[in-house]
């Protein structure tokens, strides 16, 4: 143990200054996305409760905790839950507000975002959103799941104005965070970093802020209509005032589509980085891999209408929406090429982040091949609205989001915490929630193109064994999780100092201390090749890597 | 056991109308295709975590970082791949989108949390009853939030969009019971919106059809329920479309509200043919067997000829409905024209139990003959959703 050599603690942002005060109040990028983190864990802590309920339920075929009319509208409340805490509590604010906050002005050399109180500000609207989608479950949970379908939403007698109100606050915390990160990418960036000398994690944050801009206010003036609707009954929405319940559905997923990617891209940016770092390996097609990100949030914005296809929308139009989904599965797969072009000749370290990454690269092409099913318009009639699309969204969400989230935890914890966890408790976390999560929702593509329809509280006895094995699936990945969190708490109170540079990445944010101090960097750093780690060598003495000469000195590597 | 299920039925489910033939060759398709695709990432993937895994005596060797023809390569064939499979997918869709002309039609009203049907001689069932290989073309409306209709084994899915007609059709090719559901989330009941669909033989499903025209016997279980006349007459004023001009509130609209109408004055327009320009009111009192005639020639012609007699202040705009309620005598259409009546009568607040208990012109049903057919309609197992329905 090097701690034997008792040098005096360096200041780091932790310790920086002290009291409750301090972290209420505080500026400091990497606090706020500290707090995030916890936020955003404790909210997929509620989620999955949900999810564990919604599993339960679905063992036996009459339901196995509500299973008369009246209770099942407690399901109802359960499933909208889960998806709306899910998505607006976990996945949207999840890697750009805990992991983007933390990682992504230290990666550019800066000392802070742009605007550090705009960051607060961000940080303060998601905790007062989160308190009023609570509200809506104490008062009464909203039934309507988390799509607000009107004139279902407009006509339910559940608390749908405070989850709406919730999460319209939470779209201006998204819109402020992508902001900053926007004006942070453009104008911090140290000298020598060009766009393309930027690491790709950078490049997919900011095409996620971008959609962030300009997608979320979509869904901001669409819920306020939607409040008018129910208030009011002004006829935008609702038939049996005048209005049109299919213009609610194209303003939604004018957002909501897009919004998947701002879900999927930052996992992306984190598998760039992962992968490259646990392979010892340049990234391959560095321009391909940045500019798809470009490429998946301009042509993200332009297929929502591929979620009406069965509502009677005109055929051309159906034709169309569907040409466009097709396109967005390209950008895709190039990302998906270049990073197993990346791990060729490479050295691979099956850690947990990279455990996390290499799932990736199994669970996210289901995800996306199931995804053309969908996108081609004579399947898509069969499988609209079934377990199949369920299936397909997790293995997206989760195979794809969730899973470069804990990849990127597990990669930049010693960073965040100066603390390394359990790597055996990690790789074996790791493998329950990979096998449990497919036997949870591999099921659910059969029992959805078999016709099994989404959100039934009860349902046809045939589709038992799929509606087992599924809940069985969640169970094994509630073990990984609970294994997740102990080896974590156990990483900060007991786990090992990490060293500044654990894993050998050549990034910035692994040339300042673990944990980092308070001004990150005391001058601005020096910047090369973000993923030439041919001068990275392993340190006995630190047990981490240094740099055995400057990067402006190394020969820059084409892309 | 778990395995072989989940192996065996990677495919749809067998098709049992003739979408099948379009939409299962381009799930084929796609799946092989996403199969194929999947391979070689996997396989790749799997190669190199064994080939280059860190180990004793291995490091990481140079390798170039770009290849220009390489990311041309993966980036065009998948994108010729999907531009393919969209053609043909597209093409598949709007290939079955139009029904045929030839296509029988059924009306279908959802609503939470149950679908009606409503076949062309005005019975109705919460069930689909169609005949082996003939187009059926389903025109829905949906009375209050979005409902589905989803029939797995026709690949048939439309959403029935509240303010707006949607129409979907299909053509069943095999004999059978098939599942529906609703696949649009609508509130609490949504997984009790279940139904059935029912393939028979053209003569199995004439005589389900003449058993559900037949809107006075209601089969339940295996006896026969006599449906009252005045509740056929309140399904009529909906289903005939009555409710358009005849308020039953008083409210008055193009025609006379049908509130206080029997055995209350009408003053007629000149030119009526009633006798006397006018039918007299009954204050108070049981009307005499000419009076209750009176009314009743009166109801039954205004119904079956309206522009005999127009009531004062209207205006002669009400079509006939001779092919719905005209016919012999005791035709099922007459019987729904006094039933119509019967309807009528109970909205009057003159039409009080003494004088319903003097009335000689309430109809009786005709003995039924040889009973109602339908030993074709053999109720099919309900799904296990089958609740409070």
């Amino acid at each position: 143990m090097t701690a034997k050599t008792i040098d005096k603690p360096l200041d780091n942002y932790l310790t920086h200054t002290r009291g409750l005060a301090s972290w209420l109040f505080t500026l400091d990028h990497k606090r706020i996305g500290l707090m995030y983190l916890v936020s955003v864990l404790t909210a997929f802590f509620v989620g999955g409760i949900f999810a564990m309920i919604i599993r339960l339920q679905l063992l036996v075929p009459n339901g196995l905790i509500f299973n008369d009319s009246k209770a099942y509208t407690t399901y109802n409340q359960i499933f909208t839950l889960h998806g709306a805490v899910m998505i607006f509590l976990v996945l949207i604010p999840g890697i750009p507000g805990a992991l983007g906050n933390f990682v992504l002005p230290i990666m550019l050399g800066a000392k802070d975002v742009a605007f550090p109180r705009l960051n607060l500000m961000s940080y303060y609207l998601y905790v007062i959103g989160a308190i009023f989608a609570l509200m809506s479950i104490i008062l009464g949970a909203v039934d309507t799941g988390w799509t607000f379908y009107t004139p279902y939403s407009s006509s339910t007698d559940t608390y749908v104005v405070w989850m709406v109100l919730g999460v319209f606050i939470l779209g201006f915390s998204s819109i402020f965070t992508g902001l900053n990160f926007i004006v942070t990418i453009h104008k911090l960036r140290p000298p020598g970093m060009t766009w393309f000398r930027m690491p790709l994690f950078l490049w997919a944050t900011y095409a996620t802020a971008l959609i962030q801009v300009l997608a979320t206010p979509v869904l901001g003036i669409t819920l306020l209509l939607l409040v008018f609707e129910r208030v009011m009954h002004i006829g935008i929405f609702d038939s049996s005032y005048g209005g049109d319940p299919v213009l609610f559905q194209h303003f939604f997923w004018f957002y909501s589509h897009p919004a998947v990617y701002i879900m999927i891209l930052p996992a992306m940016g984190i598998m760039s980085e992962v992968i490259c770092t646990h392979s010892r390996k340049h990234i391959f097609g560095y321009r391909f891999i940045g500019l798809s990100s470009i490429g998946i949030a301009v042509i993200g914005f332009l297929v929502w209408g591929h979620h009406m296809f069965v509502n009677g929308e005109s055929p051309l139009l159906a034709t169309i929406f569907s040409f466009l989904t097709m396109l967005v599965a390209i950008p895709s797969a190039i990302k998906v090429w270049n990073w197993l072009a990346t791990l060729y000749r490479g050295s691979i370290v099956f850690n947990t982040p990279m455990l996390y990454a290499l799932s990736f690269l199994f669970l996210f092409p289901i995800g996306g091949l199931t995804g053309i099913f969908l996108g081609a318009l004579a399947t898509d009639i069969q499988l609209h609205d079934t377990y199949f699309l369920i299936a397909h969204f997790h293995y997206v969400m989760f195979g794809g989001t969730m899973i470069g989230f804990l990849a990127g935890l597990h990669h930049w914890w010693p960073k965040i915490t100066g603390r390394m966890y359990n790597e055996f408790w990690g790789r074996i976390a790791c493998a329950f929630v990979f096998a449990g999560f497919n036997l949870t929702f591999f099921p659910q593509f059969i029992m959805g193109s078999h016709g099994m329809p989404r959100r039934y509280a009860h349902y046809v006895a045939e589709y038992q064994p799929y509606h087992v094995a599924s809940s069985i699936g969640a169970f094994l990945q509630l073990i990984g999780f609970v294994m997740v969190a102990l080896y974590l708490m156990h990483s900060l109170l007991k786990g090992k100092k990490a060293p500044a540079n654990p894993w050998g990445a050549a990034t910035l944010e692994w040339t300042c201390s673990s944990p980092p101090p308070h001004d990150n960097f005391k001058t601005t750093p020096t910047v090369g090749d973000p993923y030439d780690t041919s001068n990275i060598v392993f340190d006995e003495a630190t047990g981490g890597y240094v740099r055995t000469s400057s990067p402006v000195d190394q020969e820059p590597v084409a892309h | 056991m778990m395995n072989l299920t989940l192996l065996s039925s990677l495919g749809l489910p067998e098709a049992a109308s003739k979408f099948g033939e379009t939409v299962d060759p381009i799930w084929d398709l796609v799946l092989w295709t996403s199969i194929f695709f999947f391979a070689i990432i996997v396989g790749t993937l799997i190669l190199f975590m064994i080939k280059y895994r860190r180990r004793a005596g291995h490091v990481q060797e140079k390798a170039p970082t770009h290849h220009t023809t390489l990311e041309l390569a993966w980036s065009i064939i998948p994108l010729i791949v999907v531009m393919v499979i969209f053609v043909l997918g597209a093409k598949g869709f709007n290939d079955t989108n139009v029904a045929p002309s030839n296509a029988y039609v059924i009306q279908v009203d959802a609503k939470k949390w149950t679908f009606s049907f409503t076949y062309p001689n005005g019975g109705s069932d919460p069930e689909i009853w169609v005949v082996k290989d003939q187009p059926v073309r389903l025109v829905m409306t949906s009375e209050d939030v979005i409902h589905g209709l989803y029939i797995p084994a026709f690949r048939a899915h439309r959403n029935i969009v509240p303010g707006r007609i949607n129409e979907m059709w299909f053509q069943a090719t095999q004999l059978g019971d098939f599942n529906v559901f609703c696949t649009q989330y609508c509130g609490n009941g949504h997984s009790n919106m279940t139904t059935m669909v029912h393939v028979r033989s053209q003569k199995e499903f004439d005589a389900k059809l003449a058993e559900m025209g037949d809107l006075f016997h209601k089969k339940t279980g295996g006896s026969v329920e006599i449906v009252p006349f005045v509740d056929v007459g309140k399904k009529l004023y909906t289903q005939l479309g009555c409710a358009t001009c005849h308020s039953l509130d008083g409210t008055r609209l193009q025609g006379p509200t049908w509130k206080n109408l029997y055995l209350y004055t009408q003053e007629l327009e000149p030119g009526a043919i009633q006798s006397g320009g006018k039918v007299a009111g009954v204050e108070a009192r049981v009307p005499t067997a000419d009076e209750f005639r009176d009314w009743d020639t009166y109801l039954n012609r205004s119904i079956a000829n309206p522009a005999a007699d127009i009531v004062k202040t209207y205006q002669n705009i009400m079509p006939g409905f001779t092919s719905q309620l005209d016919g012999a005598p005791d035709s099922q259409n007459v019987l729904k024209r006094r039933a119509i009546i019967e309807f009528i009568k109970t909205l009057s607040d003159r039409y009080t139990p003494e004088v319903l208990a003097a009335d000689p012109t309430i109809p009786h049903l005709p003995p039924v003959s040889g009973a109602a057919p339908g030993t074709a309609a053999t109720p099919a197992t309900q799904p296990a959703t089958e609740g409070s329905k």
